[in-house]
Parts: structure tokens; sequence; C-alpha cells
């Protein structure tokens, strides 16, 4: 496969998969295996599946609906797949010490990573909404270089993918942070996988084509900026809700694999939606704002984080949700060169 | 002239918005400029486009003079499907004569639920305005094998990265990254390897192998298995990874001198248990300058960074302890020496409000691995104390405290709470670590390693009395043999867990140091005031040892050996009236008269004559150094009558200003040549390396105090020989203070420098001559060490063969008999000149080298 071939580096001994240590084993791997054969394993990515881990993740009732899969080879497929990926118990002294050394993909301003934990997390759905220029798409940009710095910089040692889907991913902006960080221009563009999604289908299909991608080398981070707003014109009225909403059900669940498979980070923005019809909070908020996607996008990402706008550069970030991180907010700056802490006043004596 | 467009608004109004985006569209551009308008197109859309908001209003109203056109028209039909032609060639109207057409104004405020501030994100000014522009534009590669290519760092800087690292795993996923490879090389060009796997683990080994010895193995059958042994996940790998060597970061190596290579050895071992299991702690007790903050800086971050098993660190926080007016500094030199972005302290600098500061101390104390943001806290010892709750529970790899003479009680409650945080190393650094007795020695071993020592009455009745009665000059010899056995069982206990190296280190780095003693005789005014007061009935109660107050009578006497002017006569000292000059006024009714008597004062006098022989001289700069600002007003007013430019730091100045004020001062260009510093609040850590002469004016009674002081001026980066200067009133109490503190550095020197020919001073009897006057002699000091180098009229006949600094017998002594005598020939131009005068009396003078 062509995979393993792209393998052949003069790193061998440590690295015996394209993407490196750690990266998800290939579904070739699973050819020969209790009579699987090469066309089924071809059937099984034509199908979307790259990985053995996506099989093992999969309910089997989907590897059905495979063409050319029959019932007896998915199961065959999802046991020789649950053998290979561990899935069961561990204990919470093991979780403990990998979540240690988790590695984050820092963010360009200190006061940012310091109310993340360290940066964006990988392995897991970061969601950032708030209002136009709040920073979302900055965050967004400044990312796509942080992450492929060397992880005791605060990198992730990986290329980016970078879904977009209202027009506006400028790549003169990654140069200019590229410069912040020493790094070579020309690579960094080269490094940073882009596409335009036009319409919610597109943008899940781009998804699978992702996985391939992910599968041949190294990714450390994918960004999905917006990843609702195709839904919001996409889909229309109560009508329709229930079925975009098991749509972007769909996609979010795809994201999620993908963190999983690939250890990846993934960034999503989200837009918001005023509340006029005025919860209970509007009494007091004179400007109530909600992102959009309602709960289904809320349980799905991991850390949400909501953007305001603050004095001149300045943007404050607030923890809206999170599994460990406590509640607080910060402030954080847009620069020419990305994301960065707002300068000091001079001291007021 | 028609406008075909226009009749088409009434039918086709999306039409006509989408050609008025287009047109706001170029507009935006900026490219309306080299547009010209044909004929077909006129301008009248354009300004329309431009007031869309407006018109839109208006759509279905028609313009009272145009033609209606509807698109059944066959002549508008035409128009519409005629091919685009570029309007401009044809039409030269709009060329020049016009301003250009400004772009119209989106206001987002309303937007933005009226949130006005003028500005939003950053701004792209003038010249980046084609930000596209600055950048070039790179050659298409073909999508395929670009999104196959193996992922590289992207650095311009290749050797910044080692390719051959593994790279990590990512999120949950688990993979073998391990690579046992030490950080750094360890055979590198300028390579310092703290700690060798094939020197050290074989003690180790030998060490585990002894205990495996003792301890019989207990066959018991298993009754609970661990979850991890259920499981089947119980780690294998664990234990047979060799350790790889620990090499110093290069970028540091590089800087460390060698007494510094040998400080972060001695610190790595110590705090890694290799020198005592039991005693992680240990005290860095270097004399001023040797740099003892560069050589913590290199064992945290060596700690933070590396351990013997590869890829992993031996602590991941820590705290730096030290006064509030060193947090900054501290914050600078972890950048000045790490460089930029290697390292983000939590500095607790006082900006922060109490509830953000808690809750940022709460986000420290939770974060643990990779998550720890900010692994070094910087903290004053107050503020320490002060959130001590927030930090109870956390395990801290290592705790830096510095100027750690500060945890010399036991009972303070700084003391306590420190001991209280969970604490695996303690490193106390501090150039003078005994002050005034050794149960403050007790005090600072025991928080660096609790319980090593045994308790503080253990202590007391093992070692301190037993070494302090060998000291006694009264002493028997039984006691003195007692005493120096107790000192060598301490030290023998104690030496390896201190290193101290004397500043004579530095003597190869620095210019030469003259330190003198310089004894002013009071003036007759002062002598008259002086002797007036210790004849005084309260006095004599006093040394019967009735009186009450005899630390207020001390402060009197040591506010007029200053000046008299430091006193309100009238009431410190009744009946002094007769003794006034003539042109004496108190200092009340003198009103705008803002003169400087300095001729009451011997010091005074001797100052001012310095003050302007610099001036006149030289350009070097002085730094002038009392206990009491009353002191410092007296000489700020000094300076203001010579036209002095001079600056001032004490107390009251907040710590941002402190800095400012020494970068002031430091600067080559400065005007100010004058520094006025009060010893107790700039006594530590403040470096005045930009003046090269020093006048301490008092003596404290605390040697580590004046130490403190002393050593702003001689330190890393000076490039001037260096003059101290320490004034002393001939025969009062400041002597009698100054002597004591030669008790107190030579009892520091016996236990901590091991120095065994330090001479022994005093009986305790002596003590009681405090309040003694003796106006007669050239230097009552001189005349208790029955100097044998010195005649009896004071002229030194032997050179001293070898100065130690904490001793001033072994200095050389210069008597003051005019200008032929030995005073006249000292190297120092300002001393030389008081020969002539006999403001001076006696002078001791020690050089560095």
């Amino acid at each position: 496969m062509t995979q393993i071939e792209s393998a052949d580096t003069p790193h061998e001994d440590y690295e015996e998969m394209p993407g490196g240590p750690g990266a998800p084993i290939p579904v070739a791997q699973l050819v020969g295996v209790s009579g699987l054969t090469d066309r089924d394993i071809k059937l099984v990515i034509e199908g979307g599946f790259h990985t053995v881990e996506s099989i093992a993740y999969t309910p089997r009732r989907q590897l059905e609906q495979i063409k050319g899969i029959s019932e007896a080879k998915a199961s065959k497929l999802l046991n020789e797949a649950m053998k290979l990926v561990p899935m069961g118990f561990t204990t919470a002294t093991e979780m403990h010490a990998r979540r240690s050394d988790l590695i984050s993909i820092t963010t360009g301003s200190k006061n940012l990573d310091r109310l993340l934990g360290g940066g964006v997390e990988t392995g897991s759905i970061t969601e950032i909404f708030g209002e136009f220029r709040t920073g979302k798409s900055q965050i967004c940009h400044t990312l796509a270089v942080t992450c492929q710095l060397p992880f005791d910089m605060g990198g992730g040692e990986g290329k980016c993918l970078y879904i977009d889907t209202e027009g506006t991913f400028r790549p003169v902006r990654l140069l200019s942070v590229a410069n912040r960080y020493g790094l070579e221009g020309e690579e960094v563009l080269d490094n940073v996988a882009y596409a335009r999604a036009y319409n919610s289908e597109h943008q899940l299909q781009l998804l699978q084509q992702a996985s391939q991608m992910m599968c041949e080398t190294r990714f450390s981070l994918l960004i999905v900026d917006s990843a609702t707003s195709l839904y919001r014109t996409d889909y229309n009225g109560r009508g329709e809700l229930s079925s975009r909403q098991s749509h972007m059900a769909k996609f979010l669940r795809t994201l999620q694999r993908l963190a999983d498979e690939f250890g990846i980070a993934v960034v999503i923005t989200n837009q918001v939606v005023a509340q006029v019809d005025g919860g209970p909070s509007s009494m007091y908020n004179p400007d109530p704002k909600k992102p959009i996607g309602g709960n289904i996008i809320a349980h799905a990402s991991t850390t949400r984080l909501s953007l305001k706008k603050g004095r001149g550069e300045t943007r404050i970030c607030k923890i809206y949700d999170s599994p460990c991180l406590p509640e607080s907010d910060t402030l954080f700056a847009i620069y020419e060169h990305g994301i960065g802490d707002p300068q000091p006043k001079d001291d007021k004596e | 002239m028609l406008f075909p467009e226009q009749g088409l608004c009434g039918t086709d109004g999306a039409n006509q918005q989408m050609s008025g985006a287009y047109c706001g569209m170029r507009s935006r551009d900026n490219c309306l400029d080299s547009l010209c308008f044909s004929s077909d197109l006129p301008p009248p859309i354009m300004i329309r486009s431009k007031t869309l908001a407006l018109e839109q209003d208006k759509e279905n109203i028609p313009l009272p003079k145009a033609a209606r056109l509807t698109a059944n028209s066959p002549a508008a039909f035409d128009r519409l499907i005629k091919p685009f032609k570029c309007p401009g060639s044809a039409n030269s109207r709009k060329s020049k004569g016009e301003p250009c057409r400004k772009r119209r104004k989106v206001n987002y405020v309303e937007a933005d639920g009226g949130q006005d501030d003028g500005s939003g994100g950053y701004s792209i000014d003038g010249e980046s305005t084609s930000l596209k522009d600055r950048f070039p534009k790179f050659k298409v590669k073909d999508t395929e094998t670009t999104f196959r290519a193996r992922f590289s760092v992207p650095l311009i800087n290749k050797n910044a990265f080692d390719p051959s690292r593994p790279a990590p795993t990512l999120g949950m996923r688990r993979g073998a990254t391990f690579v046992n490879k030490p950080l750094h090389d360890p055979s590198g060009e300028f390579a310092i390897v703290l700690y060798d796997p094939t020197i050290d683990e074989k003690l180790e080994d030998q060490q585990a192998g002894n205990k495996e010895d003792e301890k019989p193995k207990l066959d018991t059958p298993l009754m609970h298995k661990s979850l991890a042994e259920i499981l089947g996940i119980k780690k294998q790998v664990e234990g047979e990874r060799p350790k790889v060597p620990v090499v110093i970061d290069p970028r540091l190596a590089k800087v460390l001198r060698p007494h510094q290579v040998e400080g972060v050895k001695f610190l790595y071992r110590c705090t890694t248990g290799l020198v005592d299991e039991k005693a992680k702690g240990c005290i860095m007790a270097d004399e001023m300058g040797l740099g003892k903050t560069l050589q913590c800086i290199a064992l945290m971050w060596t700690l933070l960074k590396q351990s013997p098993e590869a890829g992993k660190s031996t602590i991941q926080k820590c705290i730096i302890a030290c006064p509030a007016s060193l947090v900054k500094n501290w914050a600078n030199e972890l950048v000045k020496w790490l460089g930029e972005g290697a390292i983000t302290p939590f500095a607790i600098d006082g900006k922060a409000s109490k509830e953000e500061l808690t809750m940022q101390l709460k986000q420290w104390a939770m974060a643990s691995g990779r998550s720890v943001a900010r692994p070094v806290l910087i903290v004053s010892y107050e503020s320490l104390r002060l959130n001590i709750d927030e930090l109870k529970d956390v395990k801290i790899g290592l705790m830096l405290c510095d100027e750690g003479h500060r945890l010399k009680n036991a009972e303070s409650e700084t003391y306590m709470a420190l001991t209280g945080l969970n604490v695996d190393r303690r490193v106390i650094l501090s150039g003078t670590p005994i002050q005034n007795d050794l149960t403050e020695y007790h005090s600072l071993l025991d928080f660096a390693n609790p319980g090593y020592l045994g308790t503080r009455a253990d202590f007391r009745k093992k070692f301190e009395l037993p070494i302090l009665r060998g000291r006694d000059a009264a002493g028997s010899d039984v006691d003195k043999q007692k005493g120096q056995e107790a000192n060598a069982e301490l030290g023998a206990l104690v030496n390896k867990l201190i290193i101290r190296r004397t500043n004579d280190i530095l003597s190869k780095y620095l210019p030469v140091k003259y330190e003198h003693v310089v004894f002013c005789n009071l003036a007759p005014f002062q002598k008259d005031l002086y002797n007036h007061f210790i004849q005084s009935p309260d006095i004599k109660s006093l040394l019967r040892g009735k009186g009450s107050q005899p630390l207020k009578a001390i402060g009197i006497l040591k506010k007029l050996c200053n000046h008299p002017d430091l006193l309100d006569l009238e009431k410190d000292l009744p009946g002094s009236e007769k003794f006034w000059p003539e042109d004496y006024v108190p200092k009340e009714a003198r009103g705008r008269d803002r003169d400087v008597r300095s001729w009451y004062s011997g010091k005074f006098a001797v100052l001012e004559r310095m003050l302007a022989r610099i001036r006149q001289d030289t350009n070097d700069k002085i730094v002038l150094i009392s206990n009491y600002t009353q002191t410092l007003d007296v000489f700020e007013k000094l300076c203001r009558a010579r036209n002095y430019g001079s600056l001032r730091l004490d107390g009251t100045m907040n710590v941002n200003k402190r800095q400012k004020l020494v970068d002031k001062f430091n600067d080559p260009n400065g005007e100010e040549f004058v520094f006025l510093l009060s010893s107790k609040a700039g006594g530590c850590g403040i470096n005045l390396i930009g003046a090269n002469r020093l006048v301490l004016f008092d003596p404290d009674w605390n040697p580590a105090a004046d130490q403190q002081a002393l050593a702003r001026v001689w330190r890393d980066g000076q490039k001037k020989d260096c003059f101290v200067y320490r004034f002393m009133g001939t025969g009062t109490i400041e002597e009698k203070i100054f002597q004591r503190q030669s008790h107190k550095q030579a009892l520091s020197s016996t236990v901590v420098d091991s120095a065994e020919d330090v001479e022994r001073h005093f009986t305790l009897d002596s003590l009681r001559e405090l309040f003694q006057f003796k106006p007669e002699t050239s230097s009552d000091t001189h005349d208790t060490f029955k100097c044998k180098r010195c005649k009896p009229d004071g002229v030194q006949q032997i050179k001293a063969p070898a100065m130690l600094y904490g001793d001033t017998s072994s200095w050389n002594h210069f008597v003051n008999n005019g200008e032929k005598g030995p005073l006249g020939k000292i190297q120092d131009l300002l001393l030389r000149q008081e020969a002539s005068e006999d403001a001076v009396s006696a002078v001791f003078q020690y050089i560095s080298h």
C-alpha cells in the first residue's frame, strides 16, 4: 500500500508508521488475518475507513452498510480490529499519567495558555464561539502555525488541516505568524492543507478525505472555521431542525472519531445568535448572545470558549464549559503577528 | 439620456442590488480612480449605489424625468444582452481635478451593542495596506505530493531542532516515543555533566544492595490483586530503562564561571540526594557577588527539564521566595539567563487584586504535567505567608529562599508557614547565613532539612553551648577543647550541605577593592554634647542597672555621632544649651536657611571634602548609606546646597520605582553622582555598579546588614577600582558597635568558614563599656587589638602578612599624624587629603588583591 511505502525513511528504528509513533494502524494490517482479502480491505477503505481504529470505533451496523461487505465480514473485521486496538478498562493512574503528558498546542498568548492549562488540548474538540471580530478566525490562523512547532516550544509537530466555510482563510496571516516564531514561510504554508466547504454535505465529506490524509502523514490539528455556518443556511425552519441536528451530530461525531484515532486537536468555531425572545438572563444582560447548534454541539465539544471584544485590540476569553478548567476569563490581544498578550500599560504609580 | 438600470429597478430590484454590491466591492478596492465611465453606464448609478440604503426606500418611485423602460421593452433587452465592454477607453471625462473617492465608513458601533472604543483589531496602517505584498509568492507544488510529504518542523534555523528525536504522541494515544537519550549531548565541547550514570549509579546499586540483604523477602501469597494486575497493564518497562546523563543546558554552561559550575554541581548533588539520602536541602552561602542567583537558576532549569530518566523532569513546580523588592529582579534574571520565552515565571508583583491572585494560585496549584504553564512561582515572603492556604497541598519540587537569613527565627510566622509547605527540596540562598548566633544557624539548617540536626534543645546542648564556651576569652582550656570538638562534629554533619565561597574567588574577575574603616574625630561641639550626655544622671542610673531605656540612649548617641541636627537638642539633651556655639541656631528657628553646617560633625566635614574632591577631580559616582532616613535628609540638603545631583532610595518608595531609580543612576551619562540609600530599604539585591565609591555612614548592630550594603558596588559588572569607606566616630559608641560586629562576624567565620586563625577578641565584660567615651585615642578598636604590628604611637611597622576580610586586626593600620605620616601615602586620594586636616584620626585599610 502506498502509505507503507511512503514511510520509507532513515529513522526506521522507532517509526514503523508514517504518522510517527502513536499513529493509528492502517487497515492494510488486517489483510490476510482470518480470511480478510485485499479486496475486502479496498472496499473498506472506499467506505471511508482508513485505520483499524476507525473500524474498531464504529458500530457494526455501519460497517454492514459498506458496499460489498457482508454481515459476516463486518463482524470479522470488527473482531480483528478490536484485538489490535485496546478498548477495555484501564486504571485512573494510567489515565492520569497519560493526561499529565498530554500535548497542548499554544495559542500564542501566555494568558490564554494559562487559562487553558497549556493551550489547546490534543485529542479533544475545542469550540470557540463569539460574535464577529472577536478573534475566532485569528485564533485559528495562529494555531495553524503553532501546531507545527516543536513540542518544547508549545507545538504539536504536525501538519494542520483547515476547513473553511466562510471564505475567511488568509495565508498571509499564517506567514506573519510564522515570522514571529522563526519559521520558514513556504514550509509553513506547505504544511497546511486547506479546503473550502460549500455545503454541509461537502463539509462532512471532507472529513473522510481528512482521515485518509492523516493516515499518510502526521497531522496535529484540524480546524473547522466555522462548523455551523453552512448548517445555518442549508436547513430552514423548525421543520428541518431535527434533520439538521442529526446531520450536525454526525459531523461532530466524525470529528471526535478523528481526534480519538489520530490524537489530533480539533478546533471548531461557532457563530452566535441573539436571544431575542429573552431568556431569564436577558433581564440582566442587555445583549444576550448564545452559541448556535443547540445541545448537540454543546455536548460534543469538550472545551467551549466564549470570546468577547475588549478595548482596542484586546479580547476577552471565558471558559464556558470544561471538564476540568475552572470557570474564569482572561485577556488576550490580536496583533499583526497573531494572538498575543495585551501589552502591559505603563506602571501606574 | 436614458438610464436603463433605473428602469429595471422596479421590476428587478435584486439585479440592481447586485450591481450595487459589485460597485461597492470595486470601490473598496480603490479601483474607481482608474475607471472611467462610458455613456452606457452613466455615473448616477455609481452614486446611487453609494447611498443604497437611502435609495432603496424610493426604489419604486419613478424619477420624474426618466422615461420608464420595462424589461419587456426591446431596447432594454438589447442593452442587457450586449457583451460587457470595459467602461473607460472611450470616455476620459472623469480624469482629474476631483478628489479621490473615499471609502464609505462602515460603522459597526450599532451592531456591537453601543460599545464605542473607536478601534477594532489590529490596524493595518498606511505602509502595511498591502499585507500580501510584504511576503513573497511561493511556487505552488503538486498538492498530492505535498500532502503526503513527511512532516518536518519548518524552523528557519534547522540546527535548533533535532529531527532524530521522535515526535510526541498526541492526545490520549499511546505509543513508544521513548528514546533513551540525554536532553543535551554529554560529550559536547562545553558540556558540564551533573549526573553520570556510569559513576553515580554504581554507588546507588551498592547502597540498594546493602538494603536488600538486610530485608529478608517475604513470600506472602497475593490475596489482593491490584487493579492494574487484573487488567494486565502492569508496566513491564519500568526499571529496565538505563539512566542517562544529566547535562547543564549549553546556553547556561557557556556563561557559568568555574566556581559557579562547582556550585551547581554541589546543588544538584545535594538536592537529588546523592550526598545524603535523608537531606535534600542545602544552603548556598556564597558571599555576595558570586552569582548565587545564576547558580540557582541553572539548578532549577536542570531539575525542571531533566532527570536521570530520559525525557522526564525531576520536578514540576518551583517556588522562589524572596524579599518583595526582588520579585521583579528574579523574573528579569530568568529572562536574562535563559532567554526570552524559555520559561514563563508566575511573579506575584502585587498588581493583581486579591481575588484574582487567589484564583491564579488555585490554577497554579491544580495544574500538573504538561499543563503547568508557569512552572516557577516567584513570590515575596509576605505574600507567600498570606496565601499559604492555596498552596498547602501542592507538591512542590524545589523551593529557593533568596536572602534566606530571613528564616533565622524559627518562631516567626513566615518560618512556620513555609515549613508547612509540601516541598521536596529546599535551597537557602544567603550571603550571610550566621547573623547573630548559632540558634539562627540551626533554624536555617532545620528549615532546609527538617529534623536532620535534631530539635533546637538538642542542638543547643550538643553544639551551641560548647562552641560558645570555647570562644569566650575567659574560658578554660577544657572548654576550648570541647568547643573545638563540638565544632568539628557540627562541621562534619553540616559542611556537606553548605557551600560557601568567599569573595576572594571573585578578585580574579573584579577590579581591586580598597575598603577603609575611617575613624573620624568628633567635632568640638559634638564632643561637648557627647560628654554632657554620658555624664547625665539618666545614663549614670542606666549604668547602675536602674534605667529602663538603654535603647533610646543608644539611639541618641548614634544620632549625635552622625550630626547634632538629627536631634532635638532641647528635648533630647536637656541642659546642653551652654555648649552651643555662637552660630548655632536650633533647627526650628532656622527658617529658610537650608545650609548644612557640616563643621558641627566630624564625619560630615570629611564627607563634604570627599564629595567636593570627587566632583572636582573625577567622574566617579558615590553611594551614601545610612541607617537613618534623617541622615539622608541632611545628605540631601547638603547636596542641594552644593548643587550636586542626587538620587534617594528609602523604604517609602514603591518597588516599581526603585528599579527605575537604580537604572537611572547606573546610566553612565546620568547627571546624578550621589546616590542616597537607606540601608534597611536597599540593603539587599540592589545593583549599583554605576558607582565605584561607597560610604557607610554609620554601623549597624547586625554585621550582615552592613555586609549586604557594602556589596552593592563591588560586584559583577564593576569596571573601576572600588573604594569603600565605613565611617566611625573615634572613641564613641560606634566603635563599640563595630567591635561587637567583628565578634559576630568572627563567630560566623569559625562556623561557616571554619577559619582557624581568627583571634579571640572579647571577654563578656568588655561589652559593658558601651557607654564609655575615649576622645583622646586615635582608635579604640585598634587599642583593643593590642596590635603587635604597630608601635605604641600607632605607626604600623610590619605590613599585614595576609589580610583576612572578616578580621580588621589583620588589615593595614594607618594613623593620622600629619601630611608626612603614613596617611599621607595611602593609595586613595580622598583619604590622602585628610592627612592635612585633623578630622580623621586613623584608618584601617583592606585591599582585595
